[in-house]
């Protein structure tokens, strides 16, 4: 079964992220090992394209948050409070033990929740949390007479520096997991396909005995799921 | 007040014949009326601009220069004073009374914290950092905030410039350069800083882009350069500065940026710096977890693939097996 999932807004969005990601990340590395010499790239043009790659980051994630509250997207970020962590439980058990049996996902994929459980807390956490703390140290990083003149004791912009490298790794960290468990699809592949052309597949199965109900749907799906 | 007294006793002797300075007076006011006109300090410049007013005085090395440049002044951060805001009493004719403001009195801070001014810099935390300071420790009042700024030329700046870093250490090599103005504080004697800074190797680069203050001064909040420390606390560790722990850079590096705009156009000065304190941060313990960390996390992802791997090619051939 296939379902029309990742409009094309959000598809741009997410490989232009990628892609920044990579930059950031390889020019990142070179920046904190500065003085190992040109580790991955030399100085300048690592210090060059981290700004202008941070710079560009900046704008996609604006048209990211704007684009997820117009389109009404932001709300597949809404846990819902009730049963959360026997869901969480649910889908932790999945990752840990029952996707090895071939057990069905526990959270089937549908237009109104593409995310599982564990997805969405994590996603929010990241996404409106750690995601802009990142661009706003680097911001200050890039005018650092505009950070606090003193943070504890030490020169304000130490502890935006510090903060920023462990933000960037844990994102980059998350990054990795994240590829990983993007091929817990259908097939290892289907996944990246399905970011790619925008339709979602996975195999339909019988509804499994769920431990509680699920949440009600938040709003009428807007296009009607097509089986092929 | 003190001052006053013993300016009093001190056989005092114009530098100047009094004919000369008749002669120079009428040749200033000829000058200055092309100038645009400072009203008040005029009637000061008219004298004090002589580049040679000076007098006589205890002090040892005898001369004290009376003279003020009027550009410079002009130029300073008080140049829209008048002369008689902070000289109140005492000066507005000459001979100047003998009931007058003692110039020993005067303190930056006398002003900048006084509520009826209501200034907006009140110099509180550099008042902090310099009572602490070494000088004042072991000096102690005869040691101003004067010691070091010149009131009349008072200015500051902010961007990093070989000539804001070469003004800086003037203010520390005017007095530890000179045998006299040292002897006027102490009897201690100072071995010239080319040979007590031996051990720096390219000196004059060093002079040229460091300040002495960055290397004798407290990196305590508020840091703002003004406790010089001991010598025995001063920065000896060339790693300090050179390599990725540039704390130190922490002082000037703030408007190293601002500068790099400047000189190269906002956008490039932006997205093209060479900020120093880059690799700065970096922390070994961060580090070591973040490798930590890492390495767990491949791990876990290799054992998660290996586990579903193993589990396919079981229901595989579980699934040829029913067949
Ligand atoms: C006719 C020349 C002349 C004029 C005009 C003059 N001064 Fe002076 N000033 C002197 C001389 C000479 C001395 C040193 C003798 C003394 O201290 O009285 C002096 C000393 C001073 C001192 C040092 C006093 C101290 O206690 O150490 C100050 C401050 C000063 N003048 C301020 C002023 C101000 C302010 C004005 C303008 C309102 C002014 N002077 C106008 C000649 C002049
Ligand atoms: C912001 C306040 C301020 C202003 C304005 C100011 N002075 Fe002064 N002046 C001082 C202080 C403070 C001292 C004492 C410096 C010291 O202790 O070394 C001083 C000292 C002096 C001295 C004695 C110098 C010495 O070495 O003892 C003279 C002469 C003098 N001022 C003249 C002038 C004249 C002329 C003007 C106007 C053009 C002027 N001042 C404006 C603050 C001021
Ligand atoms: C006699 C009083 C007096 C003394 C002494 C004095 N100042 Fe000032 N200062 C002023 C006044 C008044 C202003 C405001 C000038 C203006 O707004 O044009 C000022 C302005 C300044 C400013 C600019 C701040 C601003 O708000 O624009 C700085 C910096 C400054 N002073 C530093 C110093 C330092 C450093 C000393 C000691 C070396 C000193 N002042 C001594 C009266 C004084
Ligand atoms: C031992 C010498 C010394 C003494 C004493 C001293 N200063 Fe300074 N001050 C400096 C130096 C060096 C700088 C840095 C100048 C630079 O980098 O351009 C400075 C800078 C300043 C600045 C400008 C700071 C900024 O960030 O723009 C102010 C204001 C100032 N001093 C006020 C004071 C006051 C008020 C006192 C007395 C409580 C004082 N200073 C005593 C050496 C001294
Ligand atoms: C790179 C750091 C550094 C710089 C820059 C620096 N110093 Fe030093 N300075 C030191 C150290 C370290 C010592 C202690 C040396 C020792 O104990 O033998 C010292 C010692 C001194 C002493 C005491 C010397 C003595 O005879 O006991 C004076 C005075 C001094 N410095 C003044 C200055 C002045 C003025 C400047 C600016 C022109 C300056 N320093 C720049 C690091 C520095
Ligand atoms: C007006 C003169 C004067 C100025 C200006 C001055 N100093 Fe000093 N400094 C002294 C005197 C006098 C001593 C000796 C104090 C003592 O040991 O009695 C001294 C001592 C020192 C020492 C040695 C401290 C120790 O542990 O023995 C250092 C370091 C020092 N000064 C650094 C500086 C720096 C840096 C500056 C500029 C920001 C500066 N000084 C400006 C007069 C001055
Ligand atoms: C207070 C900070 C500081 C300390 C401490 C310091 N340096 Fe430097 N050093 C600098 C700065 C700033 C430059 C100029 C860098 C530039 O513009 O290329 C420099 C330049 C140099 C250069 C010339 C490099 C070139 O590009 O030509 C050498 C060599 C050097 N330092 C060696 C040392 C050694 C050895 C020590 C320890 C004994 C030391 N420095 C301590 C700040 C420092």
């Amino acid at each position: 079964m296939k379902i029309y999932l990742y409009p094309t807004w959000l598809r741009i969005w997410h490989w232009l992220n990628a892609l920044l990601f990579l930059v950031l990340i390889v020019s990142g590395v070179s920046l904190h090992y500065s003085d190992t010499g040109s580790l991955l790239m030399p100085f300048d043009i690592a210090i060059a394209s981290h700004n202008i790659a941070g710079l560009i980051l900046t704008g996609s994630y604006l048209f990211f948050v704007i684009g997820n509250f117009a389109s009404g997207n932001y709300k597949q970020y809404l846990p819902q409070p009730r049963g959360i962590f026997s869901r969480l439980f649910r889908q932790a058990k999945y990752y840990l033990y029952g996707i090895f049996k071939g057990d069905p996902h526990p959270y089937e994929v549908t237009r109104e929740r593409k995310f599982n459980p564990l997805q969405q807390i994590a996603y929010l956490k990241i996404m409106y949390v750690l995601f802009p703390a990142l661009i706003v140290s680097g911001w200050f990083l890039l005018f650092p007479e505009t950070a606090p003149e003193e943070v504890l004791g030490m020169a304000g912009i130490l502890p935006m520096a510090t903060a920023h490298a462990a933000l960037g790794f844990f994102l980059s960290l998350f990054m990795v997991g994240h590829i990983y468990l993007a091929t817990t699809g259908k097939t290892v592949g289907s996944n990246f396909k399905a970011m790619m052309t925008g339709w979602h597949e996975h195999d339909h199965h019988e509804e499994p005995q769920r431990a509680e109900p699920l949440p009600e749907p938040t709003r009428e799906p807007e296009l009607a799921e097509q089986e092929v | 007040m003190k001052r006053t007294a013993s300016l009093a006793s001190t056989h005092l002797i114009l530098f100047l014949l009094l004919t000369v300075l008749l002669a120079n007076v009428m040749a200033l006011y000829g000058q200055t009326a092309e100038v645009a006109p400072r009203s008040g300090n005029d009637a000061c410049f008219r004298c004090h601009a002589l580049s040679t007013l000076g007098i006589r005085d205890t002090a040892p090395g005898g001369i004290r220069n009376l003279s003020v440049a009027p550009q410079e002044f002009g130029h300073s951060i008080h140049g829209d004073l008048q002369c008689t805001h902070c000289h109140e009493q005492g000066y507005d004719a000459w001979p100047h009374a003998q009931e007058r403001t003692g110039v020993g009195a005067l303190r930056c801070t006398n002003c900048h914290q006084d509520p009826k001014l209501e200034l907006k810099e009140l110099f509180a935390d550099i008042q902090q950092e310099f009572a602490k300071s070494v000088h004042v420790q072991k000096l102690g009042e005869k040691f101003s905030c004067f010691s070091c700024h010149d009131p009349h030329s008072f200015r500051r700046e902010q961007e990093v410039s070989t000539r804001k870093i070469e003004s800086a250490n003037a203010l520390c090599t005017d007095c530890h350069e000179s045998g006299q103005k040292l002897a006027a504080f102490t009897e201690r004697k100072f071995a010239p800083i080319e040979v007590t800074h031996a051990w720096l190797p390219n000196q004059d680069l060093h002079w040229e882009h460091v300040r002495c203050v960055d290397c004798h001064t407290s990196y305590e909040a508020p840091n703002t350069s003004h406790n010089v420390l001991p010598k025995s606390q001063a920065v000896t560790k060339c790693e300090s500065c050179h390599s990725q722990n540039s704390v130190l850079l922490a002082k000037l590096y703030k408007y190293e940026h601002r500068e790099s705009r400047q000189r190269m156009g906002f956008l490039n000065g932006t997205l093209l710096n060479d900020a120093y304190i880059i690799g700065s941060t970096r922390n070994s313990v961060l580090d070591a977890v973040s490798f930590a960390l890492f390495g767990l996390t491949l791990v876990g992802i290799g054992g998660h693939g290996l586990l579903r791997w193993m589990g396919k090619k079981k229901r595989e051939a579980a699934k040829e097996e029913d067949a």
